[in-house]
């Protein structure tokens, strides 16, 4: 997904680093990251950018995905990776 | 000549952390296991962390003490010193006093190494040859680092490889101190490998960085995993920069009427903030503020009125200036896209109203931090620049209200490998917002009826 915004410039409060909006766009692995509305829906209308850019099954999982603890998150890596080995 | 700065000695270093956990009013939920749902014990735990640091982070005693071999580390930079910030006050003009503890003195050049050396300590005492962990722009890992190489472990980092390719300073230093640092994602792991497959060109994420660090320690033998934030264990440890804060303020005969820090996961914040927030807890009369990011637009442009936190409508009203949550379109308010990046005492405490939020925007941290640098000399890390911003605010309020204060904040680091932050800000790269007014007016109706503080 490429947008006009691409090259747009914010500081990312979990890298503690300056990022673009192609960063953000594509932080989640192929999905944006979870905060892209907060940190740029002030900017210009990132809602509607979205929508178009990702198809209905992206903006499901985008707009659905449950948001966890970090406990939980890391337990849920360490089931995954015990899963794998 | 004025006093600027308030020194313990060695010998009055603190010798126990204190744990907020102890004086909770309410308790706090615990977390659950995403796979059974039940409260998560030690032995899920104990693939990642050693068993004393476990014990810890589930602790309630109040007072734990600290053991004399992190103590003497400790003493490399500790007791901090507090700062009367004499020429910000100057140049703010408000009937403020203003004090400061000065973390940027430690040798990684934050407060990090406060949870650092402690992590290192315990995994040496339980056995462990080899830590992993994941780094953003590298702030931890560089404090990691040095701890590890401290206590003679085996560290390795893996740094989201943006920040990798764009802050190769702190990639120095985590070299310098013995440690490796992996570009995220990378072929050393198969949680890496798998995503490269998929996106061979991925900038990384801190999400990637996590399970790559996590999947080395629980696939490799004698390794566990460090976290700098957010849990409960790295709180604790942070908890020495308020006590140490406390006694300097008493040599002073001073106590403070707002206690600031700046929130990313928490643990700087709860450093200056749970000692003073158990005064409050027991009648003390002292506000507490947690500064953080958002890309608040103009204060001029919203009304300060109580907003919620997030979408959903899950965590307490922020008091901030706002055009209110509703502005955020209304399909996400059904989903997810929640954050939850901070500490869970500190959204408990929030929850409790014993902790304030506050919210600042970039281009207004920056100008605090600019500011600071021009009048106090030393250049803070971006993250400090929130807290900059609030004490700024803090200030204004006392001189609209007429109030003489006296503000205490943590300072939390420098900013000097994060030099190309200020530049991207002095050139005008950030992002500045601008809201049209048609937007404007249906923000501030849609937050018409929220209390205002």
């Amino acid at each position: 997904m490429k947008t006009d915004h691409d090259h747009q410039l914010t500081r990312c409060p979990k890298l503690g680093d300056e990022m673009t909006f192609a960063y953000c766009l594509r932080e989640a692995d192929d999905l944006p990251c979870a905060r892209i509305m907060q940190c740029w829906f002030r900017s210009f209308d990132v809602e509607a950018l979205l929508k178009e850019g990702l198809t209905s099954d992206e903006w499901n999982r985008f707009t659905g995905a449950e948001p966890k603890d970090k406990v939980s998150s890391i337990i849920e890596m360490i089931e995954k990776v015990k899963r794998q080995t | 000549m004025e006093q600027v700065k308030t020194i313990l000695e060695d010998h009055e270093i603190p010798r126990q952390w204190y744990n907020i956990m102890a004086d909770l009013p309410t308790p706090m939920k615990p977390p659950l296991h995403p796979g059974t749902g039940q409260p998560v014990t030690a032995n899920d735990l104990a693939a990642i962390f050693p068993m004393n640091i476990i014990e810890q982070e589930v602790s309630t005693q109040r007072w734990i003490d600290i053991p004399d071999e992190v103590l003497q580390k400790y003493l490399l930079w500790r007791p901090s010193p507090l700062y009367r910030a004499r020429n910000f006050e100057k140049l703010l003009g408000c009937p403020v006093q203003i004090y400061y503890k000065n973390e940027g003195v430690s040798p990684a050049g934050s407060h990090k190494p406060n949870a650092a050396i402690p992590m290192a300590y315990y995994n040496k005492v339980a056995g462990t040859k080899r830590i992993t962990t994941e780094t953003g722009a590298g702030q931890w890992g560089s404090a990691l680092s040095m701890a590890c190489k401290m206590f003679d472990l085996v560290c390795r980092v893996y740094m989201v490889k943006v920040s990798y390719q764009q802050k190769p300073y702190r990639r120095m230093m985590m070299n310098t101190w013995g440690a490796e640092c992996i570009p995220s994602p990378s072929n050393l792991t198969q949680s890496g490998r798998d995503f490269l497959a998929q996106y061979p060109d991925s900038p990384g994420s801190l999400g990637i960085a996590i399970s790559e660090a996590i999947e080395d320690c629980v696939t490799s033998p004698d390794t566990k995993y460090a976290l700098g934030s957010v849990l409960n264990h790295v709180l604790l440890y942070q908890s020495i920069i308020g006590l140490e804060a406390q006694k300097q303020m008493q040599k002073l005969g001073l106590y403070p009427d707002v206690v600031m820090g700046c929130c990313g996961g928490g643990s700087n914040f709860a450093g200056i903030a749970t000692p003073y927030v158990c005064d409050k807890i027991n009648g003390k009369q002292v506000k507490v503020v947690g500064a953080e990011p958002t890309s608040c637009p103009s204060m001029t442009k919203g009304p300060f009125a109580y907003d919620f936190g997030d979408l959903a409508r899950t965590t307490p009203l922020l008091p901030m200036y706002t055009l209110g949550h509703d502005y955020v379109p209304a399909p996400i308010h059904a989903g997810g896209l929640r954050y939850h990046g901070m500490a869970p005492i500190v959204s408990h405490l929030v929850r409790e109203k014993f902790i304030e939020p506050r919210a600042y925007d970039q281009l207004k941290t920056f100008d605090a931090g600019v500011k600071w640098a021009r009048s106090e000399g030393f250049i803070p890390a971006p993250e400090t620049n929130h807290v900059l911003a609030a004490v700024v605010d803090e200030a204004m309020r006392a001189k609209e209200e007429g109030k003489e204060k006296v503000i205490l904040f943590n300072w939390s680091g420098h900013g000097l490998v994060d030099m190309a932050s200020y530049d991207a800000y002095l050139s005008g790269k950030l992002e500045a917002y601008e809201l049209p007014d048609h937007e404007i007016d249906r923000a501030l109706n849609a937050i018409k009826d929220f209390p205002k503080p």
